[in-house]
């Protein structure tokens, strides 16, 4: 499953979101040398605030071991405001779309291939449920070529370009449409649902969220739309409220 | 920082990108990277995987042209023993042309084996190394009949272009991500995560702190997937994780 982190749930995902701000800082600025900032071991950036929206994947300890970030791109683009010679033709011109959004940060530790593919079509599927149209990004040619090989349909913003840390990186947009929901959903075979948000309004909001993903797993095996299948892990999680035992 | 080049070819390439992004068929992307190769004096152009991960050399052109008799020729008297153009795709994250893989070298059966290429196809190569998610390596190959000498930034612009024309033509010769060979699935996340971290550089506690567990459970994973991936060191375990598709998508950062 993959869990939608939004503004209104953030503080139920505290630990899972230090643990991506750590890895960020490993991977990001240790890693690869990029001069960001760092705060209490972790790395931040403008994109990270309340507009802010992370696909996590979690394991059964609830350590979360893949991440995403996406996020409108109408106030703050990285791609936009602070890499627009990256794009050929001006950079400003994106703006002119008002379902434009940005993704960035990928992380996948010790690659799993469903998480893998629940990032993939579900990045697609939870931009489709907030109108985006476009889905914008700068990523290091290697994470590029991968995406391309894994089956997104990347179109080219401008030419691959070396920055400042060394690395060479090119600007693509992802289309944010059903077809490409599907095209991703044929090639990896998935017709299952995995994408979960958890209310933080209801009463097992703070269960652990591993007991609350497993109440979602069971739901999605039988729901035949995300509406069902929120309305039945609601019901299977507060039952188990009401039974004194977890899901 | 931006690349002070020719204006012509960063049009060319950026033409390239936005039409091979369009492209439905590999002989049309073909096509346009030709088209794109011939623009930076090239003759010609193509992929060519050179191994399985774990297999030994045999060169096979997956797409784009190659000369086959010379292919053929390299099968048959095993130049894959001699060639160091392989090292070389094996260990350099960045392009690389017959002349800096023929260097100064005094072995006369290599200085034999480059003349004969030259004498066959073509004076000198752009060679791009492109690792498959499951450690097979190919490399993208561009053809020319006269000595290369190019300035940084257009080298690291057509390293993009080649790495790019491989990702999006595997992509249509080969549609989604091959599954991964059974062994991958044999490890638990936490030791998948845990030979990552190491592949990236971390020692156990490093690793530790990442994870949020005791090093001594870090060294106790790491057993485990030793056991279980049948290796006895750390390095053997990185080079098995990398054919086993653990590492993607960061695959590209790992020698």
């Amino acid at each position: 499953m993959l869990h939608i982190v939004t503004a209104a749930n953030r503080h139920l995902y505290r630990r899972q979101l230090e643990a991506m701000h750590r890895q960020r800082y490993e991977l990001f600025v240790k890693g690869r040398g990029w001069n960001l900032a760092v705060r209490d071991g972790g790395e931040y950036d403008e994109g990270d605030d309340e507009r802010a929206v992370y696909l996590l994947g979690i394991d059964e300890s609830g350590y979360c071991h893949s991440s995403i970030r996406a996020r409108p791109a109408d106030d703050f683009s990285y791609v936009i405001d602070a890499m627009p010679e990256w794009i050929e033709g001006g950079a400003q011109r994106l703006r002119e779309n008002p379902n434009l959004w940005e993704m960035a940060r990928w992380i996948s530790q010790g690659e799993d291939r469903a998480t893998g593919e629940e990032i993939r079509i579900g990045l697609i599927e939870y931009l489709l449920t907030r109108e985006a149209s476009e889905c914008i990004a700068c990523g290091d040619l290697h994470i590029t070529a991968y995406a391309l090989r894994a089956g997104w349909r990347l179109k080219f913003l401008g030419i691959p370009r070396t920055y400042p840390e060394g690395g060479v990186a090119v600007a693509t947009s992802l289309p944010i449409t059903q077809e490409e929901v599907e095209h991703a959903r044929e090639l990896t075979g998935r017709r299952d649902l995995f994408l979960m948000e958890v209310d933080p309004a209801a009463p097992w909001s703070e269960l652990p969220l591993p007991v609350i993903e497993g109440a979602f797993r069971t739901a999605a095996a039988e729901a035949e739309d995300y509406a069902a299948l929120a309305r039945l892990a609601d019901q299977l999680l507060r039952a188990s409220l009401s039974g004194g035992r977890a899901a | 920082m931006g690349w002070e080049g020719s204006t012509e070819l960063r049009t060319r390439a950026f033409d390239f990108l936005s039409r091979a992004s369009a492209c439905t068929s590999l002989a049309a992307l073909d096509e346009e990277f030709m088209r794109l190769a011939q623009a930076f004096g090239f003759k010609a152009a193509g992929l060519i995987r050179l191994l399985e991960a774990g297999g030994a050399v045999e060169p096979k052109v997956i797409f784009g042209s190659a000369p086959m008799d010379w292919i053929n020729r390299y099968a048959e008297r095993e130049y894959g023993r001699l060639d160091p153009t392989l090292p070389l795709a094996f260990q350099s994250r960045k392009a690389f042309t017959w002349k800096r893989a023929e260097g100064r070298e005094r072995d006369i059966e290599v200085r034999n084996f480059f003349g004969e290429a030259r004498e066959m196809f073509a004076k000198d190569s752009f060679i791009v190394p492109v690792w498959g998610p499951y450690g097979e390596l190919s490399v993208v190959n561009l053809l020319s009949d006269e000595p290369l000498e190019m300035a940084e930034d257009e080298r690291t612009l057509l390293q993009g272009l080649c790495s790019l024309y491989a990702a999006i033509g595997l992509s249509l010769a080969d549609p989604g991500l091959p599954p991964p060979p059974e062994e991958a699935t044999s490890l638990s996340r936490r030791e998948a995560q845990c030979v990552y971290w190491t592949a990236m550089g971390k020692h156990d506690q490093e690793i530790a702190i990442i994870l949020g567990i005791s090093p001594l459970t870090v060294r106790d994973y790491l057993d485990a997937a030793r056991t279980k991936l049948n290796v006895t060191t750390r390095p053997q375990l990185i080079r098995k994780a990398m054919t086993l598709g653990l590492l993607m998508p960061d695959r590209a950062m790992f020698r």
